[in-house]
């Protein structure tokens, strides 16, 4: 009977030894993830957020990069595969591949949108707010702008004051007309510039340095920024909506702390690596990007020391050691018939980011100068920017000479240069061979027509924009310069027309269309056009091609 | 714990040292047939020494000199007693087949034994015999067409894979494995790994399953518990049925060593049809698109003839109050793939005691496990060999990169990539090439994955009888689970897949789950009515813990922690920890032993459920009731109907779902880029999560003739499971990765039939038949009702750009959605009508598309099974086995086209001129007579291609097993012992042929065994054809 009860009192206390409900919240808390409580120390909740969108607001990766070679890199003739992806059907030769843009449209969401998003949001919720807080808030809101503008120029309409914010479903999302997304663009800067101008002006001590890998928290260069990224948008409004455009051109360049035209106020993203970003990644570990045909003729037409600086010559022995690059929509059967067109040079982004500025460039002093030589041009002038139009073009053209560490005197030698972009000629299929079409030289022709100015200024501004393809695509929808040879192949089945140059739009992403379909319908509605390639969005109007 | 070891060993060794008397062995055979009987019971009269017979009839006991009265009972025969004399020391018994065959017990839910008859729904049983006449290294799939209602897929990695097994179709947008349970314990089945969509070979093969650390030989029976009536008393883990494994126990009598060979040879077989007739596009082009010619399929330099040898030997023995078994076995195999294989080596001691007289009794059990995997094969594009093989150019050598699959390269000091597209010389940073098909050899030989498993378990059963109505159990198991993964992808590899430098990853995995119970049960018979009722409570405690460290490295080929690259690398660590409790209770009436009345009740606790504290989220309840009548007991019937019973069964049964799902987390990762954190999983907006609940209604009926003319057993079911927690994916404008939701309404209706016969017998010969029928509908009712109308693509789930997996209110679960042609009105494929592209198919928007493109469940599952026995000593079987509807997605098939190395292109460009593969119309209007096949292929194949043009039929009927074994005569004896009792010699074969295949491959092999990635191909590894021989000898 001892042995009993021993029995009896053993599995007893079994029992109750593991059989209490008490522990369970501690048991369903995943040790290795994190709560908002945990993230409150030293306020994480805000800035562990920094670092991924800043990141993002440029090529992040290999991946990444591959898709912007595809969607816009290739549209302006910087790049093009050597590949000959899927027999030519995929979206450089217009080809519609569903799925394959959205992880252009998934990164900025997930890695922008959403990490702004959660700045804003739990800086909001510390209180009471401090300036430290309130400088955060401002500068998320620019990352969000400079985040989010490419995407709602690449697919119009986009969820932006919705984001968030579901409908009375609760799981659909609906989108905004591009129009309401370029004003609330605005009123994000207006509360980001004010708020960031009024601690510089009471030189509150900036205490977040170490968590922008931008300006280091410096609030001037930030005011700088979004004064830029204003007068970028600004300009981008032009054909739609003249007036607008002319006023926020004119707030950028009125704000009290100007706007970047300095290399050492340049917007870039410190990247955390040795070995370049993504673009010499595909490049060189991939051989799946070459140089472009229009990069290629317009650069060596200009005897220009950059094709140089960021290509090698072809290492195939039927083209011979010149530049040389691929047509845009290519007829490629073989890869192995271009992977040896001039590829990306190892010897520039192959190396720390530090020697050379960084292909990860959000916004630079040469790209605010052409700006300006454009607002020149309009005879927007004002404030402090009221230089001609030709010492802009060329002060941009200086800058970017010095970005790269040119020598001064092939800068002089080059603004001075009267030659024409060449003919493309591809040794290995006489079909690609194309005429030059951007007539114009390096030398700035003052009492030339305004859109010849125009075609000079953009096609400087295309050259400083290397490789940031989706600005440059922007860009040469809203003014049609530089033009770019058409595309040899259009297989998009008759909905871009090869005319009309390229693709005009990003097709709503596959994954949209799957989880949010009431979303995409007010989607269709605001682009006012089918969901192709050839719609034009808001800004892009088609038909109209007057650019005074 | 030592000392009880120890205690145990004593004991096994006085048990043996014990017998003093003498021996009697015999064998039993059937009256009529003359065939050996297993599993026979054999006891001494008025002692406590009993023995069972082998699978070959025999037996041996040590019995008290002098006169001894052995009684004999066994299901289905008549009991008989024969008296031994003082000097017989064999003896031969004939059984007569009994009037009823009523007696039978079975084990059902928590270990508990019952008579057949009063079972209130279906159960169906698989002896050890049947498992292992033709050996498979994992034990689940030898069940496939054996027994009726469940479907089995086989995992993709070769020896040693995991295995998923439905029962009684999908019922879950989560898991859908049935559970596992050893002894009546639970056995706890996870598989880290599996394989997921095509870009699969970038992350990790089948990293095989708990089951197959099972020595099949150590496995007495396997039950299957098909419906949640069965399963009620398990609880969730019950859901989808359950698979019970008993294993050997020691006997009493003396020690008795059976030895076990198996050799399989495996033969590739199935592979796709290839085409050798049209040349390489052009020098250096990927496709092969070019002129006539005559060239050499490279397979046969590249596949090699896969083996497996298992040894397998055991020892049982002991007295009636201690007995022992201890087993070993060792299984090697080499894959189909050069440099793949697989071993496994397992020990088990399992030891059974009674203390004070029976009254306690204690079962304990301990397993060792080992496995070792190296290169299992892995599925998907990339770091897969046979991506490689199918493609290589036609009109290339081959040969010449089989044994040069590396070449050094000077400035680098070490070798790299050997292949037809990679001249390091040109290309000296990436070598150039693509990154979907390298050399096969390199990828076998220097990208290397590794697999260890080390597994402990340990249970113990306490049994106390404080009356012969009152007894109380106790019982637990301690599963202990090691396993490290490592893949060291080389320099010279494809730097999409790994760095310049190389790449190490390496996975370790923790693994402890706990298991116990407390049963108190009261049985008793008053007249007429017996009762026997139960109630317990039971914890189950799972914490998984892993670690994952992977990264580029520093120094070439040093795959080592800390030669990975600092900034890049990634460290992970996860716990899937959750606890569950619960109380339940079951009471059984029955009335004369004909009318039988079940009824269960149980309620669960889970620390899933945690933070979610309104009911009735908090726990949940569910009961089950289930009748069952003997109408042949009830009623006369005819003389030849020996049974018809009648049964039914209503049951609920809950689930919870994966921990840490009721709270808002951020997700955490440190890589290149600092410390990110971003949200992760969060509830389906405005809804507190519920556990599921499935709802099982089943009728049957069993039919027996007597002389076992006829058996049938018919079951009719329809399961609902409703409140599905179902991960779908966000629209972008949402904060999470994934939402959470209480939906669906999954119906499966079927029917399963199972029939047995003995259509002819003499003295010599006997014919048996054995085939199950299974069909099931399964249909989402519902989805929430809110959105009902949208396709819902599953999380995680995803063939690439080809199909993804959805779930859609009125189709199956889970259907197949992919890109269809653009038709016209008239059902013609609008072609293009463009300059180069004249003929090229358009594809429909596949965002307009709510029907999809059909499911890989099947409609039915036929098994045949057919015994042929002569004299008792020489059998023959085999087993036909079809599996009819249902679809399977070819994406292996889409490549092979795109690249112009399929048969199908092949066979296109012989009919250049009038190949026309659909009904087509240019845009615009115009017939179309033929289309160019590389434009035709141009528009449909790759893998993103058009879905619709390759989903193929699944139907398959093949003959599956054919089995023969003879049994050797006479045994082996010197003067005092017999040295061999018994010797078997078989020969067998797997997947011999097939009668009917539609699919280019077999479809019975999934991709992953995961839910979404069964019934594709996605450059899987071909089936194959084996053969084995095996020797059964009993010492």
């Amino acid at each position: 009977m001892k042995k009993l009860l021993l029995f009896l009192s053993l599995a007893a206390f079994v029992i109750t030894q593991y059989g209490c409900t008490k522990d369970f919240k501690e048991l369903n808390t995943d040790p290795y993830a994190l709560t908002l409580k945990q993230l409150e120390a030293n306020n994480a909740s805000v800035s562990a957020f920094f670092s991924v969108a800043q990141q993002n607001l440029v090529e992040n990766g290999p991946w990444l990069t591959q898709l912007d070679n595809f969607y816009g890199d290739n549209f302006v003739g910087y790049v093009y595969p050597p590949s000959g992806f899927r027999a030519n059907q995929y979206p450089c030769t217009f080809f519609n591949q569903d799925g394959w843009q959205d992880g252009l449209w998934g990164n900025a969401y997930e890695n922008v949108m959403k990490q702004t998003h959660f700045i804003i949001k739990n800086a909001k919720s510390i209180t009471p707010a401090t300036p430290t807080t309130q400088a955060q808030i401002a500068i998320a809101k620019i990352i969000r702008v400079a985040g989010m503008h490419p995407v709602a120029d690449g697919w119009g309409p986009i969820i932006y004051s919705k984001y968030a914010v579901a409908n009375a479903d609760l799981v659909s999302f609906n989108y905004d007309t591009q129009k309401d997304v370029y004003t609330a663009f605005f009123a994000d800067l207006d509360t980001a510039v004010t708020t960031l101008s009024g601690l510089v002006a009471s030189n509150s001590p900036s205490t977040f340095g170490g968590l922008d890998m931008i300006y280091g928290g410096d609030y001037k260069k930030w005011v700088k920024a979004a004064n830029s990224i204003r007068l970028r948008l600004g300009l981008r409004l032009t054909r739609i909506d003249n007036a607008t455009s002319k006023i926020q051109v004119q707030k950028a360049l009125s704000e009290t702390n100007g706007l970047i035209t300095s290399n050492a106020d340049n917007m870039h993203v410190a990247f955390n690596s040795s070995a370049g970003g993504g673009f010499i990644q595909v490049s060189r570990d991939w051989t799946d990007e070459r140089l472009g045909a229009d990069f290629e003729t317009i650069l060596t037409g200009y005897n220009d020391p950059r094709l140089a600086l960021f290509f090698t010559p072809a290492t195939d022995a039927t083209v011979g050691p010149i530049f040389k690059g691929i047509r845009a929509g290519a007829d490629i059967s073989a890869k192995g018939d271009y992977v040896g067109y001039s590829a990306a040079s190892e010897a520039l982004w192959g190396q720390n980011p530090a020697n050379w500025g960084g292909d990860l460039n959000v916004i630079t002093a040469a790209e605010v100068n052409e700006a300006l030589a454009e607002v020149a041009l309009r005879g927007w002038g004002t404030g402090a920017y009221t230089a001609s139009a030709q010492t802009y073009y060329e002060a941009g053209i200086k800058a970017h000479f010095d970005l790269y560490k040119i020598d001064a005197a092939l800068y002089n030698t080059y603004i001075t240069g009267t030659t024409l972009p060449v003919n493309y000629v591809d040794p290995k299929k006489t079909a690609h061979n194309a005429t030059a079409v951007n007539l114009v030289p390096v030398k700035y022709n003052a009492a030339g027509t305004k859109e010849y100015q125009l075609q000079q200024i953009l096609t400087q501004k295309w050259i400083a924009l290397f490789p940031n393809g989706k600005e440059a695509w922007s860009e040469w929808r809203r003014t049609g310069y530089p033009k770019v040879f058409t595309n040899y192949l259009n297989y998009s089945g008759g909905t871009i027309s090869t005319t009309d140059g390229a693709r005009r739009i990003f097709k709503f992403a596959y994954s949209e269309y799957q989880n949010n379909a009431p979303g995409v319908k007010t989607a269709i509605t605001a682009l006012g056009g089918n969901d192709v390639g050839g719609t034009h969005v808001w800004w892009d109007p088609a038909g109209n091609t007057a650019n005074f | 714990m030592r000392t009880l070891r120890l205690l145990t060993l004593l004991l096994l060794l006085s048990s043996v040292a014990m017998a003093q008397t003498r021996l009697i062995s015999g064998t039993i055979r059937d009256a009529k047939t003359g065939s050996p009987l297993p599993s026979v019971t054999v006891k001494v009269k008025g002692k406590s020494i009993s023995a069972v017979t082998n699978a070959d009839g025999g037996f041996s006991l040590t019995a008290p000199a002098g006169d001894v009265t052995l009684e004999v009972s066994s299901v289905g025969y008549a009991p008989k007693s024969i008296v031994a004399g003082a000097g017989s020391g064999t003896v031969s018994i004939m059984m007569e087949v009994s009037s009823s065959d009523l007696g039978e017990v079975v084990v059902t839910a928590l270990g508990i034994q019952r008579k057949a008859k009063s079972l209130t729904y279906s159960t169906e049983e698989v002896k050890g015999p049947a498992l292992t006449a033709v050996p498979e290294t994992n034990v689940m799939n030898a069940l496939q067409g054996k027994v009726a209602g469940l479907n089995t897929f086989r995992g993709s990695g070769g020896a040693g894979s995991s295995v998923n097994v439905v029962i009684r179709g999908s019922k879950s947008f989560g898991n859908n494995q049935p559970l596992y349970v050893v002894d009546g314990i639970p056995y706890e089945n996870n598989s880290p790994t599996q394989p997921a969509g095509i870009y699969n070979g970038a992350a990790l093969p089948d990293a095989g399953d708990n089951l197959s650390q099972i020595n099949s030989d150590d496995i007495e029976s396997i039950s299957v518990l098909k419906g949640a009536g069965a399963t009620a008393l398990y609880g969730s883990q019950g859901q989808n049925g359950v698979v019970l494994i008993t294993t050997k126990k020691g006997r009493a009598g003396a020690i008795a060593v059976d030895y076990s060979l198996n050799y399989n040879l495996d033969k590739e077989a199935y592979g796709p049809k290839l085409q050798y007739t049209y040349g390489q596009s052009s020098p250096g082009a990927n496709y092969s698109w070019g002129a006539k010619g005559s060239f050499k399929d490279p397979r046969g330099d590249f596949f090699v003839n896969g083996n497996t040898l298992t040894n397998s030997v055991s020892l049982k023995g002991g007295t009636k109050e201690n007995n022992s078994y201890l087993s070993f076995s060792n299984t090697h195999a080499n894959n189909i793939y050069p440099n793949s294989n697989y071993n496994k080596n397992t020990l088990n001691f399992r030891q059974s005691n009674s203390y004070w007289g029976g009254r306690l009794t204690a079962d304990a059990n301990v397993l060792f496990a080992e496995q070792h995997y190296k290169n299992p094969l892995s599925p998907g594009l990339y770091n897969n060999p046979i991506t490689g093989l199918y493609l290589f150019p036609r009109g290339l050598d081959f040969n010449s990169f089989k044994n040069n699959f590396e070449v050094f390269n000077v400035p680098k000091n070490y070798s790299l990539q050997n292949w037809w597209n990679i001249d390091w010389i040109a290309n000296p940073s990436g070598g150039g090439g693509d990154d979907n098909q390298q050399n096969p050899f390199w990828i076998l030989y220097r990208d290397v994955f590794t697999q260890k498993t080390d597994k402990l378990y340990s249970s113990l059963n306490l049994k106390y009888k404080f009356t012969d109505e009152i007894s109380l159990q106790v019982r637990g198991n301690l599963d202990k689970e090691y396993r490290t993964l490592e893949s060291k992808l080389s320099s010279g590899t494809q730097t999409v897949i790994a760095d310049p430098l190389g790449k190490y990853k390496l996975f370790k995995y923790d693994n402890q789950n706990v298991y116990a119970d407390a049963i108190l049960s009261y049985n008793k018979k008053i007249k007429d009515f017996g009762i026997v009722a139960l109630a317990g409570t039971s914890l189950t405690s799972t914490n998984n813990y892993s670690q994952h460290f992977e990264g580029p490295l520093t120094l070439a080929n040093v795959f080592t922690l800390a030669n990975i690259k600092y900034a890049n690398l990634t460290a992970e660590e996860h716990l899937y920890r959750k606890k569950k409790e619960a109380v339940f209770g079951s009471v059984n009436l029955s009335y004369k032993d004909y009318l039988f009345l079940d009824v269960t009740a149980r309620n669960d606790w889970s620390s899933a459920l945690a933070y979610q504290d309104s009911r009735p989220t908090k726990s949940y309840f569910y009961p089950s009731v289930g009748a069952s009548a003997i109408i042949s007991e009830m009623v006369k019937l005819p003389d030849f109907i020996s049974l018809w019973k009648l049964r039914g069964s209503y049951a609920i049964v809950g689930n919870d779902f994966d921990p840490y799902q009721t709270l808002f987390y951020y997700s955490f990762t440190n890589n290149q880029n600092g410390t990110t954190a971003s949200n992760s999983v969060e509830p389906y907006p405005g809804t507190v999560l519920r556990p599921e609940k499935t709802h099982s209604l089943e009728f049957g009926t069993e039919f027996r003739l007597r002389n076992d003319l006829l058996f049938v057993d018919f079951t009719w079911f329809k399961i609902n499971t409703k409140d599905q927690l179902v991960r779908t994916v966000p629209p972008t404008g949402n904060l999470a990765h994934e939402w959470l939701i209480n939906a669906g309404n999954i119906q499966n209706t079927g029917i399963e039939l199972s029939i047995g016969s003995t259509p002819y017998k003499n003295r010599d010969f006997k014919w048996d038949v054995y085939a199950t029928l299974y069909m099931n509908t399964n249909v989402v009712k519902d989805f929430n009702g809110i959105n009902d109308n949208n396709v819902h693509a599953i999380a995680g789930a995803d063939a690439g750009n080809m199909t993804y997996f959805a779930i859609k209110k009125g189709l199956p679960y889970p259907t197949f959605f992919g890109k269809k042609f653009l038709r016209d009105k008239d059902g013609y494929v609008l072609v293009d009508t463009s300059a180069g592209s004249v003929g090229k198919p358009f594809s429909s928007l596949v965002t307009a598309d709510s029907t999809g493109l059909g499911t890989a469940i099947p409609k039915a599952l036929i098994g045949f099974r057919n015994t042929f026995t002569y004299k008792g000593k020489l059998s023959v079987s085999f087993m036909v086995d079809a599996r009819l509807g249902g679809q399977a997605m070819d994406v292996t098939q889409a490549i092979l086209d795109e690249y112009g190395v399929s048969k199908a292109s092949a066979d296109a460009r012989n009919g250049k001129g009038s190949f026309l593969p659909v009904k087509a119309k240019y845009v615009g209007g115009g017939a179309v007579s033929s289309i160019d096949p590389q434009v035709w292929y141009a528009g449909v194949a790759g893998r993103g291609g058009i879905a619709e043009y390759y989903m193929t039929s699944a139907t398959n009927v093949r003959l599956r097993e054919l089995s023969i074994a003879y049994i050797l005569g006479g045994s082996i004896s010197t003067k005092t012992h017999n040295i061999i009792k018994g010797m078997t010699i078989g020969l067998n074969a797997r997947n011999l042929f097939f009668f009917y295949k539609k699919a280019a491959f077999d479809p019975d092999i999934a991709v992953g065994t995961t839910n979404g990635n069964q019934g594709y191909n996605a450059m899987t590894a071909p089936a194959t054809r084996s053969f084995g021989a095996s020797l059964k000898v009993s010492f």
